[in-house]
């Protein structure tokens, strides 16, 4: 299909005996801005780990720009703009919050022989710009979130995976990080998984429900939150949605 | 990797400004080619020899800090690149008489060729850590093995000798180079040079990519680095060096033997490193030329002294000065060692915390 | 016959020195590499037992030297890596610094000299294609005997299964009531006492210096790399399969040159297959970023 950026068929991807992740579909094209929720063990993360690489898919296809990645390392998959903010953090400790940033810029940089992102504009763009000196592990785990995604935008995503990335922030940050994630969409598409839904809410895009590997609804996130078959999926047989 | 090459060395090499940091390091640098300069006029040829072989020692310790100090690799085996360049070294300019340069040219591409090999085949198929160093040690225990039973190259149990000297061709004039003052200034430009440009490398900004991955490797791929051919760059970069040392050893001494593949000197380099302080560059150096002169001393009195002296300054050194010899983390360590010892251990390593995968 | 007989001889030896090392490295993240040393041990305590009581003390070197490794062994990981539980990589070298030191104590010691080490009994047994010694039947005999009684203690017994749970999530494991650090020890002292074992049986039929162990420590790191991390049945495996090449080989060109083609071929094997023949689901793995 023309225009789409990211094209995943029949992904699937078993541990052992359990299927994490089932015949999913996905299609992204470029500026789209999508949701996935669901229960925990949903199989959401492992999503996010077959589309940046971190896994290999048991079965499926996955092209990026038409080029088949299929079971091609992470690294390649980064070089050609899927990049992942991961769950929790997972930053460059013993390293300065600017040379986390450098580092995160260059290697994308050098491989596709363009130039790197200010890691001034990006500090000040994720509002780290009195701490450029401080090392990595000596932030709080908030501002440790920040870095993370200043790292993510270093690397010149086409499409940013967010790994629950409301989490552990309050709730001003969380709403500085929707109005970063509406800003981002001018430049790449962005696939959130997360599980606050009230932050999936003020995002205001498509979302996806997962449950048990599979793709079970797809559509804006009032629709979602009408269907009385998700809200049974979340929260129980029996149980009311209590409104945000 | 990148398209236009000039510009992409630019971005890799390029070099933060000089600060505050910089000061002691080039301050001892100069201090350090003043020395090389000035020693020989003041020392007999016999010193002069004598610290010429620790020199060569400090560059072996150089090539060892890049690839385990910097880089995070650490092995056990690493002499097996300095026999790769010594017996490359040797066997040309003996077996095949061609001049040092070729020799030394050969010395290298030995190292080289073996590294990249083993390096291809283990760092890429993600073998790190303790079996990428267990694998080493295998590597330089068969090394000497062959050493030893290849007899019509390697010479056997006795080795190459009467290697010949240093000398290099200009036009058609040659500089012999193998008398001792002409040898230290060879090998003193070498380290020194050496040296510089490792300071230099591990200053730009390849020097922090190359922390990113010995520190958090998994990271470091999510940027976009293919990190198993970088590391794979430092360890053949660090076993050419290696085997620089090796064909300047062989050339100063006149002879190589299969011990130059000893896991004791293996052992050495470790310490050289350990105690000078991993990534420090300067340390390691001084590290190596003041154990090679100790060893030298404690070998003439006895034997079977040094290999114990050795283990246990080793033991020491990794159970109290894990970053290197430095006064109040000497005093740290000994306490932390009191408190194990008369205390239950911990239950696991819940110390570190694990980041996200 | 014999060939085959000379393949098990050497493949039930490396079997028991990497039976330990395999367990303890899945379960502590350590590597030992003092463990061949150990070998070395058990082959001096023979010497040492039959130039106390002659010949025939062989049977009670046969139960003391285990015994003997699995106290010093306790001594090693009560006084050394107990103080570098947290930095997995400087036990590597903490544990080298010891085998250097064992190896030139023994030396001091002892002496350079070879040890007398005799044989409990001789003769040959005839087989298909000719006689083998009596001996060598019976040190396969004991290897594998024991070895066999390893995998049933991993297999089936409770105790064996706690062991797993160790190898597999330490933290985990504890938290289920298992206590980690005393499975941990007795591990390692199990470990200890099994070289020990392959050293008292090995003796007769090699030279006994202080080197002996390092003709088996790069061999049992290879078994267990091939063979997978924490899994037995994957070291049994890999002895099967490095021990018999090696044989084969050391039968067509000079021992180094096999040595050298085992260790290239190893490290091919390893380059397609990083988590070994028959991987274990070790913590080791994710340390190692091969998991």
């Amino acid at each position: 299909m023309d225009g789409q950026f990211l094209q995943g068929t029949n992904l699937s991807r078993a541990f052992g005996g359990i299927n994490a992740v089932a015949g999913v579909d996905i299609n992204i094209a470029p500026r789209d801005l999508l949701c996935v929720i669901g229960p925990n063990g949903a199989g959401k993360s492992t999503l996010v780990g077959l589309l940046s690489g971190a896994i290999a898919p048991g079965s499926g296809e996955l092209y990026l720009d038409g080029e088949r990645m299929t079971g091609r390392p992470m690294h390649a998959f980064c070089r050609r703009g899927v990049v992942r903010k991961f769950q929790g953090t997972n930053t460059f400790l013993t390293m300065t919050v600017r040379d986390n940033l450098v580092v995160a810029g260059l290697g994308v940089a050098a491989y596709r022989s363009t130039p790197m992102p200010d890691p001034d504009a990006v500090l000040a763009e994720v509002g780290l710009a009195g701490q450029a000196g401080e090392i990595a592990s000596h932030l709080p785990h908030g501002e440790r979130q920040w870095l993370e995604i200043g790292m993510a935008i270093m690397c010149q995503p086409a499409l940013l995976l967010l790994d629950e990335p409301a989490a552990g922030l309050s709730t001003k940050d969380a709403q500085r990080l929707v109005r970063l994630i509406h800003r981002l969409r001018e430049r790449c598409a962005v696939l959130a998984i997360e599980h606050d839904l009230g932050f999936v809410q003020s995002l205001e895009c498509e979302t996806w429900v997962m449950h048990r590997g599979e793709v079970v609804r797809r559509g804006s996130y009032a629709e979602i939150a009408d269907d009385e078959e998700i809200r049974r999926i979340y929260l129980g047989r029996g149980a009311t949605h209590a409104a945000h | 990797m990148c398209g236009k090459h000039a510009g992409c060395l630019r971005l890799w090499f390029s070099q933060p400004g000089l600060g505050p940091r910089d000061v002691s390091p080039l301050l001892m640098w100069s201090v350090a080619v003043a020395a090389a300069a000035l020693v020989p006029f003041f020392a007999g040829p016999w010193l002069l020899s004598t610290v010429r072989d620790a020199l060569v020692m400090g560059i072996l310790a150089l090539s060892y800090d890049l690839l385990w100090g910097r880089a995070g690799v650490p092995t056990l085996g690493h002499t097996t690149f300095l026999g790769l360049g010594a017996y490359g070294f040797a066997i040309t300019t003996v077996q095949f008489g061609q001049a040092s340069v070729t020799g030394l040219a050969a010395g290298v591409f030995c190292a080289v060729a073996v590294a990249a090999v083993i390096g291809y085949f283990l760092l890429f198929a993600g073998v790190r850590l303790h079996f990428f160093a267990i694998i080493s040690l295998a590597v330089l225990i068969v090394a000497q093995q062959l050493a030893v039973s290849w007899q019509s190259i390697t010479g056997g149990d006795t080795g190459i000798l009467g290697i010949p000297g240093l000398s290099f061709g200009v036009g058609s004039h040659t500089f012999d180079m193998s008398s001792p003052r002409a040898s230290w200034y060879t090998v003193a430009a070498v380290l020194l040079a050496a040296t510089g440009l490792i300071w230099l490398v591990c200053r730009s900004r390849y020097g922090n990519v190359l922390d990113a991955i010995a520190t958090n490797e998994w990271r470091a791929k999510a940027c976009g680095y293919h990190t198993s051919f970088h590391l794979l760059l430092v360890f053949v970069a660090s076993a050419a060096l290696a085997a620089i040392a090796g064909a300047l050893m062989a050339a100063c001494s006149g002879v190589v033997a299969p011990d130059v593949f000893s896991p004791l000197l293996a052992t050495e380099v470790i310490l050289w490193v350990a105690i000078g302080g991993r990534g420090r560059i300067g340390g390691p150096v001084v590290a190596a030329v003041v154990l090679t002169l100790l060893r030298q001393t404690v070998s003439s009195y006895s034997t079977d002294g040094w290999p114990l002296i050795l283990g246990g300054l080793f033991l020491a050194c990794v159970l109290f000065m894990p970053n290197g010899l430095r006064l109040h983390e000497l005093v740290e360590a000994a306490r932390r060692t009191a408190r194990a010892v008369w205390s239950r251990p911990p239950v696991h390593r819940a110390g570190h915390a694990r980041e996200e995968r | 016959m014999t060939t085959i007989l000379n393949i098990l001889g050497y493949v039930s030896i490396l079997m028991l020195v990497a039976l330990g090392l395999a367990v303890v490295f899945g379960m502590m993240d350590i590597v030992n590499l003092a463990h061949a040393e150990w070998v070395t041990i058990g082959a001096y305590a023979l010497a040492v037992a039959q130039a106390v009581g002659g010949k025939e003390a062989f049977w009670l070197a046969l139960l003391v030297a285990p015994a003997v490794g699995a106290a010093l062994g306790w001594c090693l990981e009560r006084f050394i890596i107990r103080l570098l539980y947290d930095r997995p990589l400087d036990t590597l070298l903490a544990t080298y610094a010891v085998s250097l030191i064992l190896q030139k104590a023994l030396e001091l010691v002892f002496g350079t000299q070879p040890m007398l080490v005799y044989a409990p009994f001789s003769g040959a047994v005839p087989v298909p294609g000719g006689s083998y010694p009596a001996y060598r039947i019976f040190v396969i005999a004991v290897a594998l005997t024991v070895t066999a009684g390893c995998w049933l203690l991993f297999a089936r017994t409770r105790f064996g299964t706690q062991l797993r749970a160790v190898i597999q999530h330490p933290a985990m494991a504890e938290a289920t009531g298992i206590d980690t650090r005393r499975l941990n020890r007795i591990a390692f002292c199990g470990g200890a006492a099994l070289a020990s074992l392959a050293g008292v049986l090995v003796a007769p039929m090699v030279s006994v210096e202080s080197h002996l162990g390092v003709s088996y420590l790069a061999k049992a790191f290879f078994v267990i790399v091939l063979g997978g991390i924490g899994s037995i049945a994957g070291s049994i495996l890999g002895s099967a399969v490095i021990g018999t090449a090696e044989t084969l080989l050391s039968y067509r060109v000079d021992p180094s040159l096999a040595s050298a083609v085992v260790l290239v071929l190893s490290i091919v094997v390893i380059r397609f297959r990083p988590q070994g023949l028959i991987p274990g689901f070790s913590a080791a793995h994710q340390l190692l970023g091969k998991g």
